[in-house]
């Protein structure tokens, strides 16, 4: 297993959070965030778009997000996303979810306890 | 460029052109046709930037097949929407009490006129009224506690209905047969049976007032509608 695949497995169950955290910023459409993740991880982590517009349709289906066409661009007309109240609050769990796993799984994986003895 | 289009059309290709999927699509187009954009501006050439942007764009057959409606785990799974628990409850019952109560009220008139009714109609008539007010009130207090309770619910939820039937007709029954033993000589169940008839009427209220879009629970409901109404045409379809 390559370094590239280790990330991507610990990233995906995680891609549902790291798509809310930027809308919760702005309403996006699908590629800005795929060229948004390649720019905030210096092109280590690549989001796929299949992975990434399945991401939409289940969250979207829970409505933690929602969507509305924008203006004519080149190519056609872009699809934007736009995180919904339910999803912030989804977001706001997620993050204190995952901060308190790395610094348990911190703990775990380096066998220091609690003082980094 | 026609050649991103043919290229997401072919990938769609096995799956129904709904809506939905159609919409996914010009997503897709829109997305590549940037993508290529991008490419193109950092110097490769058209058909360079289109081989890249498809490898960097990878499989879609994952994506795909989530619009497939033939694959049963997808077009199987029932379709639910989030209401505020306690706003609709309140108003099933009110709604639901409130027209049992205004139609035996107009039947015990009838009665009455007609010189039909003993003391013991009115006794049980109450009976309904206060079972009718005990029901109204735990919801009040349920609201009061929890105004803002939000639940998944199914959208058309087809068992409740036909509980509350079965409910119905088993009141109907017990209180005919009761009806053979006790007072025999006197017709009283059918009061019960129109009391009781607020049971399938409460379904039938909740359902329509879930369908009708009432009590959605989520503030961003608006927004979401437009697209939502497709998707749930396309399911209907």
């Amino acid at each position: 297993m390559s370094d590239t695949s280790i990330s991507s497995d610990l990233i995906r169950g995680h891609i549902d959070t790291i798509v809310l955290g930027m809308l919760d910023r702005q309403d996006r459409y699908g590629y800005e965030i795929v060229k948004e993740v390649a720019l905030m991880s210096d092109g280590e982590y690549e989001l796929k778009e299949p992975t990434l517009y399945s991401a939409f349709r289940r969250m979207e289906r829970q409505r933690l997000i929602s969507s509305y066409w924008g203006e004519e661009s080149q190519g056609g007309r872009r699809k934007y996303y736009t995180i919904t109240a339910e999803g912030r609050l989804a977001y706001r769990e997620n993050l204190e979810d995952w901060k308190r796993a790395r610094r348990l799984i911190d703990r775990l994986v380096s066998g220091e306890d609690r003082e980094g003895r | 460029m026609e050649t991103i289009q043919v290229y997401v059309q072919g990938a769609f290709a096995g799956v129904p052109q709904t809506q939905e999927s159609l919409e996914q699509q010009a997503e897709l187009v829109a997305d590549l046709t940037a993508r290529v954009a991008d490419l193109v501006e950092r110097g490769h050439s058209e058909g360079e930037a289109f081989g890249i942007a498809l490898s960097q764009i990878g499989d879609l057959d994952e994506l795909v097949r989530e619009f497939d409606t033939t694959d049963s785990s997808i077009a199987e799974a029932p379709q639910v929407v989030a209401v505020q628990t306690s706003r609709l409850n309140l108003h099933v019952a009110v709604l639901a009490t409130g027209i049992a109560a205004v139609t035996l009220l107009l039947l015990l008139v009838v009665g009455l006129s007609a010189n039909a009714l003993r003391v013991g109609h009115v006794l049980l008539g109450l009976a309904a009224a206060v079972t009718g007010v005990i029901w109204v009130g735990v919801e009040v207090l349920s609201l009061h506690r929890n105004p803002d309770a939000v639940s998944e619910v199914p959208l058309a939820d087809r068992p409740a209905l036909v509980r509350a039937v079965f409910v119905w007709t088993g009141l109907v029954a017990a209180s005919f047969v009761l009806n053979m033993f006790v007072y025999r000589n006197v017709f009283w169940s059918w009061i019960v049976w129109v009391a009781a008839a607020a049971v399938p009427l409460g379904a039938v209220v909740r359902r329509r007032l879930i369908g009708g879009n009432h009590f959605r629970g989520d503030d961003s409901a608006d927004e979401a509608v437009r697209v939502e109404d497709v998707e749930r045409d396309d399911r209907f379809a």
